[in-house]
């Protein structure tokens, strides 16, 4: 169950949490990974979730416009209710993934925005109004384990003093994606690119953090956000290359046909240690 | 095809706003046709200076990286600009970069600019509605109307006007260019014609009214042209006080 969210100011880099009956996540997409992008979501809110257990979404698929990438089409998985698979999470506008499959047309996303925000709204005040225990019924001692959580993790980056510059990594990242995860892709590429994500996930403990200041550090966000790129750039060809089949905009050259009697169906991802575990299961129905 | 070639930069620095500032010079290399701000992301892979020390990454704000935000506002070689549309072969060597001067400097190029917003909040920049009612549809605009709102609403608070103008500084009470451009906005959207007269009192405080334009103008990058909002604007008040005298 939720219970709130860690924020931190990105000036003074205070960690504050803010105990709560529901959370409603609108933090965008996260087409920001591609190195050529039209928006500016880099995704640090959904994979967050993501890493804590919610059910990602439709991760591999991408609204391009003119090879640039305009926004990310999947995200977290949400119900009807726009409920992630964590009660008491929502998710609405471009981190939610409802109604947009394998390509969205440009006046259908301000409607699926709009429609969903107000439909989390009602739902979260549903959902507070359902429970027995009310008030932020966070204890204590749990305000006080999520902060050390992000606290740890923040000491954690600022200890970082390899060789390798992140700013390097987030390029090569997005060059990457680029060229083996763009509208045309390929089993093979997208197996490389695969390889070379998982050694950029390596690189990235071995890279150094640019600056130690504990006022205004636009480093440890860029840091912060980095490292849940990587996570997100992982689901998303590691999908991408399950999917064997042509979809919406996105071709894979080496099965150029549309697959429904297989991949009529939404791909759910969670997430484990080891390695993200993938759900065909839930199909798109006719209607 | 041009090359790649190495730019000549030299960044105004400070560390908080407490800070004094100190000038940094650094030589980037650059590919053509790239902007500012590409450049100062450039300068992230290799943060060193042009005497070979390493050094923080410049610190700016940034968001769309397509004009459309207004965060990345700073003085490219003394003008204000915003440096995702300023490219880097059309300006002069050393290409100088400094925060705003009219706001408070949080870090190296990144600015304050609360005060704006707050400059905002007391001229009533929305319709007072009586509790939650299906009131059906608005009023309607002419495609006049529409285009001027939609002209003022293109403001982005980016703060350019407030730097090019004299008038908007430290010890000044003068609440800035771009509150003309939202208070002529809503003083002729139908609802918002209904606190016209609050919004023309308070203009009438101190600093409320702009003395000239001196350019704002011609630095919007957004285009607005807030010489004529403002000539406009000290008309309406100048009468709403003329008739304010005669008729209480």
């Amino acid at each position: 169950v939720c219970g709130g969210i860690v924020a931190q100011h990105t000036l003074n880099l205070a960690l504050k949490v803010f105990p709560a009956d529901a959370v409603v996540l609108c933090t965008g997409g996260f087409e920001n990974i591609y190195a050529r992008y039209a928006g500016a979501s880099t995704g640090y809110a959904v994979a967050q979730a993501y890493l804590q257990g919610a059910t990602f979404a439709n991760p591999e698929f991408v609204q391009f416009e003119e090879t640039k990438p305009m926004w990310s089409l999947g995200g977290l998985w949400v119900d009807d209710n726009h409920q992630t698979s964590i009660p008491g999470l929502f998710a609405a506008g471009g981190c939610a993934a409802r109604y947009h499959g394998a390509s969205a047309l440009m006046p259908n996303v301000p409607l699926a925005v709009v429609h969903g925000g107000e439909c989390a709204g009602a739902s979260a005040v549903e959902w507070v109004q359902g429970r027995e225990v009310r008030g932020h019924a966070l204890s204590a001692s749990l305000v006080k384990e999520a902060e050390r959580v992000q606290e740890y993790e923040q000491d954690k980056f600022f200890a970082m003093s390899g060789y390798e510059n992140p700013h390097k990594l987030k390029q090569e990242l997005g060059e990457l994606l680029q060229t083996h995860a763009g509208v045309t892709r390929q089993q093979r590429s997208l197996e490389a690119a695969l390889e070379k994500i998982v050694s950029l996930r390596d690189r990235f403990w071995q890279s150094g953090i640019l600056d130690h200041a504990r006022w205004a550090n636009q480093e440890l966000v860029f840091m912060r956000q980095l490292s849940r790129e990587l996570e997100l750039a992982h689901i998303l060809v590691a999908a991408a290359l399950k999917r064997e089949e042509s979809r919406g905009m996105h071709q894979r050259s080496d099965h150029p046909e549309r697959n429904d009697t297989t991949w009529k169906c939404l791909t759910k991802v969670t997430y484990d240690e080891e390695k993200p575990v993938f759900d065909f299961r839930e199909r798109i129905s006719d209607a | 095809m041009k090359t790649e070639r190495e730019v000549h930069l030299k960044v105004r620095r400070q560390e908080s706003p407490d800070d004094l500032s100190s000038w940094e010079e650094f030589r980037v290399t650059v590919p053509p046709s790239q902007t500012v701000m590409e450049l100062l992301q450039r300068l992230k892979l290799k943060p060193i200076t042009a005497d070979g020390l390493p050094t923080t990454p410049v610190v700016f704000d940034a968001s769309c990286t397509s004009a459309m935000c207004g965060a990345c506002a700073m003085l490219i070689n003394g003008r204000v600009r915003m440096a995702c549309t300023t490219l880097v072969d059309m300006i002069k060597e050393p290409i100088i970069l400094e925060p705003l001067r009219s706001f408070p400097v949080v870090r190296d190029l990144m600015v304050d600019r609360d005060a704006m917003f707050e400059a905002l909040k007391n001229m009533r920049l929305w319709t007072e509605i009586d509790g939650w009612s299906d009131a059906g549809s608005g009023p309607r605009k002419t495609p006049a109307q529409q285009e001027w709102s939609a002209m003022l609403s293109r403001c982005t608070m980016c703060g350019c006007c407030c730097e090019a103008s004299p008038q908007y500084h430290a010890r000044s009470p003068f609440v800035g260019p771009h509150v003309m451009a939202h208070v002529a906005r809503c003083n002729r959207e139908p609802n918002g014609v209904i606190d016209k007269t609050k919004r023309l009192t308070a203009l009438m405080q101190p600093g409320g009214l702009a003395d000239s334009d001196e350019g704002c103008s011609d630095v919007c990058p957004q285009k607005i042209p807030l010489d004529r909002v403002t000539a406009g604007l000290n008309w309406e008040v100048t009468a709403f006080s003329v008739r304010r005298f005669f008729h209480g």
